[in-house]
């Protein structure tokens, strides 16, 4: 049998506001004791001179984090040009050779277009990799 | 029921977080040093009050106030500052208990186990009938509620915020808040209750 202890039947607004009432304007000797306790809890506070031990932590932090990301977009930019001269490295040494099979594979008057072709989407497809940047972190 | 102790303007509290952080943004200095100074007493007894550990407490904290630092451009000025500097204190120390697998809130229908059950142990209630020892028993008797619960206390009758902002702070139902305050305080008042007659004036 499933039975239910009297403090697990639900709340209504009637108790609330009865319970805040005699909180509020106590009538009885443990009501005023209850308010009071409740009022002034024995809570710890902050130490003196927390606020500039965390404001200079945020700072430090920030300036951390400023450091970081010069270092990493150094790096970023060092790997984008080691990229760059090996894809042109790639191109020089096959590139002639691929342009002679593009030429008897699509024919000799379609092998230019298919590779401005090539070139129009790769310039829509970037512009829509830079704005898929991923997000800041949330707090909490 | 409960009167605020000081009536501000919403909209000016508002303008004036929106003005404090719009400050902090652009590197204004000693901002956030101001910012902290402000939510500092707020931040602290959310945190205090779920982990109650001084030594955490502190580390905790800090921790708030750093990620409130690095997610302050998502603050829209939509609500105080206050309950958001509050909401990001309370997810850190929900956090840091999860990971201590200590529970957060009691069961639904409950608010721990018997308060006076548990107080009882070396404590004679006929000799707590003066009101400072009475006080005292009190707090000590909320100090081994349920994290959630001394919270929710601490917010509501100490720092005094309206339930809704409780709310915004813990995530949840207003009527659940309702019904942890009215649980907690029923025990918290039967403890009284055997020593203590009617209140004479």
């Amino acid at each position: 049998m499933n039975r239910r202890s009297p403090d697990s039947a639900p709340v209504t607004e009637a108790d609330w506001l009865a319970q805040e009432q005699a909180l509020a304007w106590p009538a009885r000797r443990a009501d005023a004791l209850l308010a009071q306790a409740l009022r002034s809890g024995p809570g710890s506070e902050p130490p003196p001179g927390f606020a500039a031990a965390v404001a200079r932590q945020a700072r430090a932090t920030e300036t951390r984090g400023a450091e970081d990301a010069r270092v990493e977009q150094l790096l970023l930019a060092a790997l984008m040009l080691a990229l760059g001269l090996a894809v042109a490295g790639v191109l020089a040494w096959y590139g002639p050779r691929w342009w002679t099979l593009l030429h008897a594979v699509l024919g000799e008057g379609a092998a230019p277009w298919a590779l401005a072709g090539a070139a129009c989407l790769l310039l829509s497809w970037l512009p829509e990799c830079a704005r898929r940047r991923p997000a800041g972190p949330a707090p909490g | 029921m409960r009167e605020p102790a000081i009536v501000v303007d919403p909209s000016e509290a508002i303008a004036a977080d929106r003005r404090l952080v719009a400050s902090v943004l652009a590197g204004e200095p000693g901002a956030f040093e101001r910012l902290v100074r402000d939510h500092q007493g707020l931040c602290w007894h959310v945190i205090d009050r779920m982990v109650r550990h001084p030594d955490d407490t502190r580390e905790l904290c800090q921790e708030a106030f750093l990620r409130v630092h690095q997610a302050l451009r998502q603050y829209r000025g939509e609500r105080a500052l206050k309950s958001w500097i509050a909401q990001v204190a309370y997810s850190v120390a929900c956090r840091h208990l999860e990971k201590k697998r200590i529970p957060i809130a009691g069961p639904a229908d409950d608010d721990g186990p018997d308060l006076v059950e548990r107080m009882s142990d070396g404590v004679d209630l006929e000799d707590a009938a003066a009101d400072h020892e009475a006080c005292g028993l009190l707090h000590a008797a909320i100090a081994r509620l349920p994290p959630l619960q001394r919270t929710l206390l601490t917010l509501y009758h100490l720092d005094e915020l309206p339930i809704g902002e409780i709310s915004q702070i813990t995530g949840l139902a207003e009527g659940t808040i309702k019904s942890h305050l009215f649980r907690s305080r029923k025990r918290l008042r039967a403890l009284l209750e055997p020593s203590l007659g009617v209140f004479v004036a």
